[in-house]
């Protein structure tokens, strides 16, 4: 199973097809939402996505522990507030605390990064961080209208299937 | 993958009706298992995710000269092009004019896949052989044909003239041949095959 995160970029509305897309490739999908993601698309939409109930708080079931040691944790779109706070390891939310304790049992991680080009320009410093220390993997964003915009559908799959098989090994 | 364009002139050419499919979805499950590939991609009609290398390539003669040099340094090469047999003796750098018949003359080209393991004897080598509307004893015979010419390690071969299998289809029934084993895989889509013919290499390696 992924667990796939969707955060508040526009590109979450790209998060419904890309989880189909999963699913088509026989994988099972759970998703996790930030609140900024839930002002953009509703959980419905990835509930029925995936088939499976949407985590957008943690609970009493300790989700963020429950779903930390699945196949992959795939961050699509993840912004740079989300990429920032993984950077240093700040655990406030839902996701970013998935993320850290994902980290801690080396559960592969992959950061689809979308959103405008000067932002993505500012956060280099905490990307560069995250790929020295190899904690994750970044799928290149399409540069394209001074935007770093949502790659194909079909990338995101193939990578994670490698990515996940990689790490069986 | 894909198939060659041979230039008749700088407007007109000879091409086939290979759309690359069965390429792409190889190089899709080659991907997810974790492989570092190359594609060697000529005339397509499928759009090639941006995770992989790419090099484009138009005529048979540019398709071998790339191979031949990336050949020493990968382990498997796999052979899913539909490569012209024949390319022109003359070509002419204008447009021929049509206002009277035309006599072309053809030559056969070099058989790429007979040079792969002259040049790597070690890497292991899958060829594909499509045929049309044969017996399948036939078909064993002409793949078992590419085995001793061209020391080929499995081939996967098919009759194109089957239902279903069609080139530019995107599904296929096909029978890969090792030797004496013949495996046949029923009609499948070609992203199944393809994990097929990886459940085999894998096997044989």
């Amino acid at each position: 199973m992924i667990i796939l995160c969707v955060t508040g970029s526009i590109a979450a509305t790209e998060s419904v097809k890309l989880a189909r897309e999963f699913i088509r490739n026989d994988v099972d999908v759970k998703c996790f939402m930030s609140d900024a993601a839930c002002e953009i698309i509703h959980p419905n939409a990835m509930e029925f996505a995936t088939g499976n109930s949407v985590v957008t708080k943690l609970t009493g079931k300790i989700e963020h522990v429950k779903y930390s040691q699945e196949d992959l944790v795939l961050v699509a779109p993840a912004t740079a507030n989300t990429i920032s706070k993984f950077a240093h390891k700040i655990a406030d939310d839902a996701i970013s605390t998935l993320l850290i304790t994902a980290y801690g049992h080396d559960t592969p991680i992959i950061f689809v990064p979308s959103m405008h080009d000067s932002m993505y320009r500012a956060i280099e410093e905490n990307i560069d961080k995250i790929k020295n220390e190899g904690s994750a993997i970044f799928i290149k964003p399409k540069m394209d209208e001074g935007k770093a915009k949502f790659p194909s559908k079909e990338d995101i799959v193939l990578e994670s299937l490698r990515t996940i098989n990689l790490n069986k090994d | 993958m894909g198939g060659t364009y041979e230039p008749i002139d700088s407007v007109r050419g000879i091409t086939n009706k290979s759309s690359g499919k069965m390429g792409l979805e190889l190089a899709k499950e080659a991907y997810i298992r974790g492989a570092d590939l190359t594609l060697v991609v000529a005339n397509v009609s499928v759009s090639i995710p941006s995770v992989f290398d790419v090099i484009r390539v138009e005529t048979s003669g540019e398709m071998n000269e790339v191979i031949l040099d990336l050949v020493p340094d990968f382990d498997i090469f796999i052979s899913a092009a539909a490569v012209s047999d024949f390319e022109f003796k003359q070509k002419d750098d204008k447009k021929i004019d049509s206002s009277s018949s035309l006599f072309l003359n053809l030559k056969p080209t070099t058989k790429i896949i007979r040079q792969i393991k002259k040049i790597n004897p070690n890497i292991f080598l899958v060829g594909f052989k499509a045929e049309f509307n044969i017996s399948r004893e036939e078909i064993i015979g002409c793949a078992k044909k590419q085995i001793s010419d061209a020391g080929t390690d499995l081939v996967v071969a098919n009759d194109i003239s089957r239902e279903g299998c069609h080139f530019g289809s995107d599904s296929n029934e096909v029978l890969i041949v090792d030797g004496d084993d013949v495996l046949p895989v029923l009609l499948a889509s070609k992203k199944q095959i393809a994990k097929t013919i990886f459940d085999e290499i894998s096997k044989k390696l």
